[in-house]
């Protein structure tokens, strides 16, 4: 009987993602004009100044932990709309960068061949750096100290070393 | 019963139609050195059907053809979802990556695959062999249609450009081995479909397939190539995200 569900939800996700591959894929990118018309503005400096650290470390002090709380929850939720935005920047070059590679420029293949995997590279670094906001928006007071593995890690690296110096002077 | 045999025959033959069709594009738009192994899967399928057709029903020969046809044709079939792979993601550092996800996730689904055959109940007397069969097809579905399951999620969560012709033949292939996959459990294990009933579903299916390459092959996809690329900040949104990403993975 399980093997049975396995089958057949595996069966229905596949016909799912199908479904959402052909009937979401439509993109009205032809060329730089319509770039220029529906790429969104935003800009990376923004992103960059609302999950800068320093600025946390600010406001935590500066609010009291409710009213930090709430800010953070929304600068999170700024950050990962501009995320989306930048997402959708990314479909729309990926689209642009396939109609370069059908030309005869090698060189431009080549500039195009580089957008879209910088495109691939980016999505796939969406894919952790939202889990990590999402993470911080459920715990925005959440802040990991110096990682207690790392100092384990250089407290064994440091034996590491004197047995090998051991071993080095009985040779 | 003349009424389903008509039908059994339209769906056996349209499929060929369109295969042929598919075939004779592929070559005259040098599709062949880019999908070999599409275009050498859609030869098998297309000459063993052609050859069946002419083969008395019930005898070795046709049963021979049958089931060595059906054995590659799904060997092939795994083969296109690595070949299509290969050309979705340009060749840089990352694809490699994408790939060893795509190996993980077709070796996870072989273990249960074959945990699944050998858990199966095959029967008694002369059906064991048959039910075997249907398991072993189920099997080789099942696998197919995990490792399918990956490249699609990979393809939507990337965004990749959906007139590529690798989307299209994972798409109907996406829908063949779901559906055979579903049909397979319905008739090997809950017994609630005859095998004249698979037959047919399963040849509707690959209608459905065959529809899908059809759509992406024979359809011209007329486009301007670009002149010059947009000036764009997307090196430094990466740089930004992969920092933010970076400095978590460093705590």
């Amino acid at each position: 009987m399980v093997s049975t569900i396995v089958i057949l939800a595996v069966a229905s996700s596949a016909l799912a993602l199908v479904w959402s591959l052909l009937h979401t894929g439509h993109s009205k990118i032809c060329n730089g004009q319509d770039w220029e018309e529906k790429k969104h503005e935003i800009d990376v400096q923004i992103f960059q100044a609302i999950l800068d650290r320093d600025n946390e470390r600010y406001l935590r002090r500066s609010l009291s932990r409710s009213q930090f709380e709430s800010v953070q929850r929304k600068r999170i939720r700024l950050a990962l709309q501009m995320l989306q935005l930048a997402e959708e920047n990314a479909g729309m070059l990926v689209r642009l960068g396939e109609l370069a590679r059908t030309g005869r420029d090698p060189a431009l293949a080549q500039r195009a061949d580089e957008l879209i995997a910088t495109a691939i590279q980016f999505r796939l670094n969406l894919l952790s750096a939202r889990l990590w906001l999402s993470l911080k928006w459920f715990f925005p007071s959440w802040t990991v100290s110096v990682s207690p593995f790392q100092a384990r890690y250089r407290h064994l690296e440091l034996r590491y070393r004197h047995l090998l110096d051991l071993l080095i002077g009985v040779q | 019963m003349d009424f389903l045999h008509l039908i059994t025959r339209l769906l056996w033959v349209a499929p060929l139609i369109l295969q042929a069709a598919i075939a004779f594009v592929m070559v005259r738009r040098n599709l062949v050195v880019i999908f070999p192994v599409f275009f050498g899967y859609t030869v098998v399928v297309l000459s063993q059907d052609i050859a069946l057709l002419f083969l008395r029903y019930q005898s070795n020969t046709y049963a021979r053809v049958y089931w060595c046809g059906e054995a590659l044709a799904v060997l092939l079939s795994l083969g296109v979802i690595f070949e299509s792979l290969k050309h979705l993601f340009p060749p840089f550092p990352f694809r490699r990556l994408l790939l060893k996800c795509v190996w993980v996730a077709g070796a996870l689904a072989a273990v249960i695959a074959i945990g699944m055959l050998l858990l199966a109940n095959y029967g008694t007397g002369a059906a064991r062999i048959f039910e075997f069969v249907i398991l072993l097809e189920r099997s080789a579905r099942f696998l197919q249609t995990c490792l399918l399951i990956v490249v699609i999620a990979l393809i939507s969560r990337l965004g990749l450009p959906w007139q590529h012709y690798s989307v299209g033949i994972v798409a109907g292939f996406g829908i063949y081995s779901a559906l055979a996959l579903a049909m397979l459990e319905f008739r090997a294990r809950l017994h609630l479909v005859s095998d004249s009933k698979l037959v047919l579903f399963n040849s509707a299916a690959y209608n459905l397939a065959a529809s899908v390459w059809a759509f992406y092959f024979l359809r011209s996809w007329r486009r301007t190539p670009l002149e010059r690329l947009p000036k764009t900040d997307l090196a430094e949104w990466n740089e930004a995200v992969g920092d933010y990403v970076d400095q978590w993975y460093r705590r």
